[in-house]
């Protein structure tokens, strides 16, 4: 998803490179991003030369902006860390 | 905190794309030559046809480019300095384009478009490595 956030279109063989996984889990991944109407797939050209294509529905981007900016919310409202031996209460 | 600055090493990842095959630039540089050196023609029909060869052709290069890279990055939302090497580009094209048309009207759209052209392939290689380098150093950032 921050691959896509960050692209028009990313193409299955970039992702999967980037993602370091496996064919088949990648697939399995954008199939569940695609079903929930967060990925929106084309394919182009046929055969040998035929490639897969990938980006965020404008669902897909809303709900990952709002996840980010709810880790960053988490983050900002974490208790600084002291090292000292009350720092967990 | 992880996951974000996850998000951001993936996100710098988009930007990095590999680099142009090497005729990338030259083939460019073949093209400006061209559509320049059609304006010495002084015909109607290559008047009209030029432009939209060339416009043709240009989206064309950009779309091999894209799809051999497997990324188109997205603008809104890309880093300001990587941003920032892309306007510089931009303004050299122009500056290049509007130079060439000088030339070309006062001397001859040939020259001009040679000089376009040897402009186009220097400049966009140059562009390249710069951001090539501001990309690295974006990662290397977020590395740390």
């Amino acid at each position: 998803m921050a691959i896509l956030a960050a692209s028009e279109w990313a193409e299955f063989a970039f992702l999967r490179e980037r993602l370091e996984v496996s064919d088949s889990v990648l697939s399995k991944h954008m199939k569940l991003l695609q079903d929930a109407g967060y990925v929106k797939v084309t394919k182009r050209g046929r055969g040998r030369g035929a490639s897969t294509w990938y980006r965020l529905t404008r669902e897909g981007r809303q709900a990952f902006d709002a996840h980010v900016a709810y880790l960053q919310s988490l983050v900002a409202g974490a208790p600084l860390a002291t090292g000292g031996p009350d720092a967990a209460a | 905190m992880h996951e974000i600055e996850d998000v951001r090493r993936q996100q710098l990842a988009v930007y990095r794309s590999p680099p142009l095959a090497p005729w990338a630039w030259p083939v460019l540089g073949v093209a400006v030559f061209l559509y320049l050196s059609s304006f010495e023609l002084h015909s109607a029909w290559v008047a009209i046809a030029a432009p939209l060869v060339y416009a043709l052709f240009v989206g064309m290069w950009a779309g091999l480019i894209v799809r051999r890279s497997g990324v188109q990055p997205r603008m809104r939302g890309m880093p300001k300095p990587l941003l920032r090497e892309m306007w510089r580009f931009w303004i050299g094209c122009a500056l290049v384009m509007g130079a060439a048309i000088a030339v070309g009207f006062a001397v001859s759209f040939v020259l001009a478009g040679a000089l376009a052209g040897v402009a186009t392939v220097a400049g966009g290689r140059h562009y390249e490595r710069r951001y090539a380098r501001r990309a690295e150093d974006l990662a290397a950032a977020a590395e740390r």
